[in-house]
């Protein structure tokens, strides 16, 4: 098997974003995956997990390949656990990427997007010692409506912000994942290095704004 | 942050109301308020479908989300879309389309699925609607009603409600005085023909797969989720999408059983498009096959048939499919540009003038990646093999400009050529010192003089020598550029035949690899791994901590004395990732002999074939998913009739 690419989608699925913001969320994850699948690069690299969060952290899809992904059923209700979330995506890397070692070159660094409406209802302290004790690649913080960027802000420096939360904006977050991802593909492939910041993935669409 | 459980109307559809019409028809109430208010005023919501309703905690549909969504982003193609929003683009929502709109919600929660899309059954002649599971005859007769595809027959909304409500109110009635768990029991007169099937003569009319009274009265409870079937009578429930994904061009076999989340009784499965998806249904393995044809989200028209003692039902369902492209079909292969000042040939390689000398035969081949090919860039990797004819001595040099350095396609190449070009002049003017170097190494078995005396200038000052002509090169550059921006690394060595074998001195900086091969199968690499930190990180040659000290330069010069060799291999990370993955498979000799052997079968290597190189070349376009660099390989093949005597030692 070739070095993969793990890429981790972590949606905040609490009460607050249902109706139009999920089901938005679930036509963008569709299109992403139907894009990636159309970049020669992403189709023999990335594979791809998605970790939903309401009132507790669940693995929606484990790490997948991109041909076998299979959109996985979202539904919006409960409260926002981050922490659990962040402890979540870190068990799965633990768990799921394999190390580099004398006789096995491992995977890559992975990538791991973060999406948010509001601010974490546990104690999110604790899911983050525990996130960072796992190495990454590009992190980055998207936060929707109330999302709380300060929160996001400390778990990475690379933090956006959809200026609304409606159709018309998740779907353009969703395509500048799907960009981004497929430029993080082609950076391993062609350059052998990870993309480790904003600075390295495409520029966000007018939808988006950089949190600084 | 907001915690109030709202639901999407779909999620509560599958998850609360099961397929339960009185709970539809409850949650769905206040809709009805809504929009004969709106009909009232002579105004229409025009986008009416299930994902814009939202339920409440109470089961009840949230008006005011409802509301907000009118007029807005309307999907004509959508499976609630009326058939005449369909036929004209132009049109403008009607209160008739709105009616439509929410009769196809209705169904959907009912069925779980949405009713055939309009302009589908138009183009199938089929006006008949087939209800998947079995609500109440009225509710079934009014969905009909309104779902058929004329407009001027469909009811105003007051009048689908005064219908739907009636047959709710009617069972509310009845499961008051009876059952309280029997949710979907049903007075008898209630029961009616929900299809176009044949009835049977002279029978109290019986629904076709609807609970019939006595299922009713033998089961007390029902659970909420069943369709009371009649003992025994089939129905069936498919899956939304294919279990597996598919690739184009790729055979599958999927059991006809995987299709069916439920399945009871006796049915029969016809796929409509199979052809077109380039799908099979294989009857004798119950399976079905193919190689899909298109790629993308697909969907796969099904009929299924129940067969019924009273007659034969037959309905439409789609399943999702989803089929990968083929890899290899989104590679493209853009020439580079040719006009530019550093253009170089997409791929090379050696030809047999060049290859021949009478003690072996030096072989090279380089292939443009795919990334490259893809989006029309150079080929960054660069070779040389030259025969320093007086000494016997064979110089093969390998380099890769950097993926991120503009001009790296230039640094490879004078990299290569000013390596040997100075290397060939060093061994002129240093013969007896060559010699003796080599006499030691071969009668003392020591290697340091040839190591420290001559591999350490001469390839430490080749180095430095190509290092100096790419700063030239960028010097007079227009515009102005930069040594980094021709980084390249470079794998050289030298080879010498004896009558008491081969001497090899090797050199390297950067990723990639030299090694040889014996006969015996045993192997030795002749490079450090110069990887760096990270993975994915190497060192080139135009940086300036390569060789700051004689350390660093000796730790990368490699000498050997081998007295059975098969090969010496020189490689660029194109070949070194896919094939040697990491540093330690390039001193394994069972990586070295998979990759010898499937080397060996695919190219002829004897010196019979004129064309060997250029199979070589051929052979560099080997699959390896995540590996698409720039590849290229030199081999020296020793001539195994070759005399030792014809050299000097």
């Amino acid at each position: 098997m070739s070095r993969r690419l793990p890429v981790y989608l972590v949606l905040d699925t609490s009460g607050s974003m249902s109706g139009e913001p999920i089901e938005q969320v679930k036509n963008g994850v569709q299109m992403l995956v139907a894009a990636l699948r159309q970049d020669p690069y992403a189709l023999e690299t990335a594979w791809l997990s998605v970790i939903t969060f309401s009132s507790s952290a669940d693995v929606a899809v484990p790490l997948t390949e991109l041909t076998a992904f299979q959109p996985p059923n979202i539904s919006a209700a409960g409260a926002t656990a981050m922490g659990d979330a962040l402890t979540k995506v870190a068990e799965c890397v633990s768990k799921d990427l394999v190390k580099t070692t004398a006789t096995v070159k491992g995977d890559w660094k992975p990538m791991v997007f973060i999406m948010t409406d509001g601010g974490p209802t546990d104690d999110w302290q604790t899911g983050l010692a525990r996130f960072k004790q796992e190495k990454w690649g590009v992190i980055v913080g998207c936060c929707v409506d109330n999302g709380d960027e300060t929160v996001l802000k400390q778990i990475t420096e690379s933090v956006v912000r959809l200026n609304t939360s409606d159709s018309a904006s998740i779907k353009a977050f969703f395509k500048w994942m799907s960009a981004s991802i497929s430029q993080g593909s082609k950076s391993v492939e062609e350059a052998g290095k990870e993309v480790q910041g904003l600075s390295e993935l495409p520029p966000p669409p007018p939808e988006i704004s950089v949190v600084t | 942050m907001n915690t109030t459980t709202q639901r999407t109307f779909d999620d509560w559809a599958k998850a609360v109301a099961h397929c339960d019409e009185k709970k539809v028809l409850d949650a769905i109430r206040p809709v009805f308020d809504m929009l004969e208010q709106l009909h009232g005023e002579k105004k229409t919501h025009g986008n009416i479908q299930p994902k814009n309703l939202h339920v409440r905690g109470d089961d009840k549909i949230d008006i005011t989300s409802f509301e907000n969504c009118k007029n807005e982003n309307i999907d004509r193609n959508s499976d609630y879309a009326p058939p005449e929003a369909q036929h004209d683009p132009t049109s403008l929502p009607t209160a008739a389309g709105d009616v439509y709109g929410l009769a196809a919600v209705i169904y959907y929660a009912i069925c779980e699925e949405p009713p055939i899309c309009a302009s589908r059954r138009t183009e199938k002649q089929s006006e008949k609607l087939q209800l998947g599971v079995k609500p109440r005859a009225a509710i079934a007769e009014a969905l009909e009603k309104v779902l058929s595809l004329k407009c001027e027959d469909r009811p105003t909304m007051v009048a689908l409600r005064e219908l739907l409500e009636a047959t709710n109110s009617r069972v509310v009635d009845e499961s008051a005085t009876t059952d309280k768990h029997a949710s979907i029991k049903m007075p008898e007169a209630n029961i009616g023909q929900v299809q176009s099937g044949p009835k049977e003569s002279g029978a109290v009319a019986q629904p076709a797969v609807t609970s019939s009274c006595s299922a009713a009265t033998t089961t007390p409870t029902l659970p909420a989720r069943t369709p009371a079937p009649m003992p025994g009578s089939p129905s069936f429930r498919l899956v939304e999408r294919l279990p597996v994904n598919l690739t184009v061009g790729k055979s599958f076999e999927i059991k006809i059983s995987d299709l069916f989340k439920e399945k009871r009784g006796s049915l029969k499965l016809e796929f409509l498009n199979a052809d077109e998806l380039g799908f099979q249904h294989e009857r004798e393995k119950d399976a079905l096959i193919g190689k899909p044809k298109l790629a993308g989200e697909q969907k796969l028209n099904v009929e299924v048939t129940l067969a019924e003692t009273d007659g034969r039902r037959i309905f439409e369902r789609t399943i999702g499919v989803t089929v990968n492209p083929d890899p290899d079909s989104l590679w493209k292969n853009l020439p580079s540009n040719q006009s530019d000042p550093y253009w170089k040939p997409d791929s090379d390689h050696t030809k047999p003038d060049d290859e021949f000398t009478p003690v072996a035969r030096m072989l090279a081949a380089s292939q443009r990646g795919r990334s490259h090919a893809h989006e029309g860039l150079f080929r960054d990797d660069d070779f040389l093999v030259r025969f320093h004819r007086a000494t016997g001595w064979h110089l093969l040099v390998v380099a890769d400009g950097a993926g991120a350095a503009k001009y790296s396609r230039c640094g490879s190449q004078i990299a290569c050529k000013q390596s040997l070009d100075f290397i060939e002049q060093w061994i002129d003017g240093n013969q007896a010192l060559l010699e003796t170097a080599v006499r030691s190494l071969i009668e003392n078995a020591d290697g340091t003089m040839l190591k420290e005396k001559v591999a350490y200038p001469c390839f430490g000052k080749a180095a430095y020598e190509a290092q100096k002509a790419i700063a030239a090169e960028a010097g007079v550059h227009v515009p102005k550029a930069v040594m980094k921006d021709y980084a390249t690394t470079l794998l050289l060595a030298v080879a010498k035949h004896t009558q008491s074998g081969w001497i090899i001195a090797a050199f390297s900086i950067g990723d990639g690899g030299i090694g040889l091969m014996r006969n015996d199968g045993q192997v030795k690499t002749l490079c450090t791994p110069d990887c760096g930190e990270f993975a994915g990180q190497t060192v080139f040659l135009t940086a300036s901590n390569v060789m700051r000290t004689t350390e660093q330069i000796l730790n990368r010069i490699h000498i050997a004395h081998e007295t059975d060799l098969k090969t010496l291999v020189l490689m660029t990370d194109g070949v070194t990732d896919p094939k040697f993955p990491t540093e330690a498979s390039l001193s394994a000799p069972e990586v070295w002999k998979e990759f010898w052997t499937e080397l060996n079968t695919t190219v002829d290597l004897s010196s019979d074939n004129k064309e060997a190189s250029t199979d070589l070349l051929k052979w560099l376009s080997f699959r390896s998913p995540g590996n698409h660099d720039d590849r290229t390989i030199v081999l020296l093949l020793p001539n195994p009739n070759s005399n030792p005597e014809n050299t000097a030692p």
